[in-house]
């Protein structure tokens, strides 16, 4: 039996991110009005907005994996790393050219990886927010990353390109190492809105503006299902 | 011989967001269809759908022990449960 618990008010713009801190007593949300909210769980209570100086609208938020951070995407550009017991902006990265859609913590916390509308992934150290790489390839916006469950890989899903009028709508599977190109997911019609690996790293889930969800197998690539 | 086993019921709307569950055996979906579905990674069987959101779904997420999946929409956050579990 499904039911839904309700409706957190609190939000002045749309929703466009939500994640669970690791302990799954808090639900982190990113919004269009610029804010990110904290949550409880148990009772639905605000807890803490964070504001700072974002500017623009919040599309992506992620708990470090010891629940002490959160990261945040925004239009401004940026990825903002914030203190989650009292709020502090920790630190701003700065160094993508278009707004920052999505954004991930590897699994040991050291890394943060970046999807942006400049066609482009970065990664970064968290200890002092340090650029390691970029990783080059999408012909279009990418609008999600996700690490392997190991850590040694991240998927990124692709989307349009306002100067070509074409969407890339592939999945990308880099080795975070060397950063090289493993693979090419190929099979969306149209923009690759959202990517997640199983937890046991086998499988890649895909969700696309083409109105399909699939389903692929990390070994090969190949495409396992589709609705 | 063929059969017919009928249309598969999945969204209507672009997918801006697929999660799964901890264990592995399911995929939350929310769409612009104004739903979220949950698939069964095993068995391909038809979707569940949640509805309640009035407008885009633009993030599903699971909480770490699978029983809450938390949902942002343009008309808000959410919290449901697969379980009935009590809370927010």
């Amino acid at each position: 039996m499904v039911r839904f618990l309700g409706p957190i008010k609190g939000h002045t713009g749309s929703v466009h991110s939500v994640a669970f801190s690791p302990d799954g007593s808090m639900i982190a949300s990113g919004s269009w009005d610029g804010t990110i909210k904290l949550w409880r769980v148990s009772d639905g209570a605000l807890l803490r907005t964070l504001e700072g100086d974002l500017v623009g609208p919040v599309f992506s938020i992620a708990f470090s994996p010891d629940g002490s951070m959160i990261a945040s995407g925004s239009g401004d550009k940026t990825i903002k790393l914030w203190r989650v017991s009292d709020g502090t902006l920790l630190r701003t990265l700065e160094g993508h050219t278009g707004p920052v859609t999505s954004v991930a913590f590897s699994p040991d916390g050291s890394m943060i990886a970046s999807g942006s509308a400049d066609n482009t992934i970065k990664l970064w150290r968290v200890s002092d927010g340090a650029l390691l790489r970029t990783l080059e390839g999408h012909t279009g916006e990418v609008l999600s990353v996700a690490f392997s469950p190991d850590g040694s890989m991240i998927a990124s899903g692709s989307g349009y390109d306002p100067d070509t009028e074409r969407s890339d709508s592939t999945i990308k599977l880099w080795r975070v190492s060397d950063g090289a190109l493993l693979r090419t997911l190929k099979g969306h019609t149209w923009v690759v809105l959202s990517v997640a690996f199983s937890p046991d790293g086998s499988m890649i889930a895909s969700g696309s503006a083409d109105n399909t969800i699939k389903l692929w197998r990390v070994s090969d690539g190949s495409l396992l299902r589709t609705d | 011989m063929v059969r017919f086993l009928g249309p598969i019921k999945g969204h209507t709307g672009s997918v801006h967001s697929v999660a799964f569950s901890p264990d592995g055996s399911k995929i939350a979906s929310g769409s612009w269809d104004e739903t979220i579905k949950l698939w069964q990674v095993s068995d391909g069987a038809l979707p569940r759908t949640l509805e309640g959101h009035t407008d885009n779904v633009t993030s599903v997420a699971f909480s770490p022990d699978g029983e809450i999946i938390a949902s942002g929409s343009y008309d808000g956050p959410w919290g449901s449960s697969p379980n009935s579990q009590p809370g927010l």
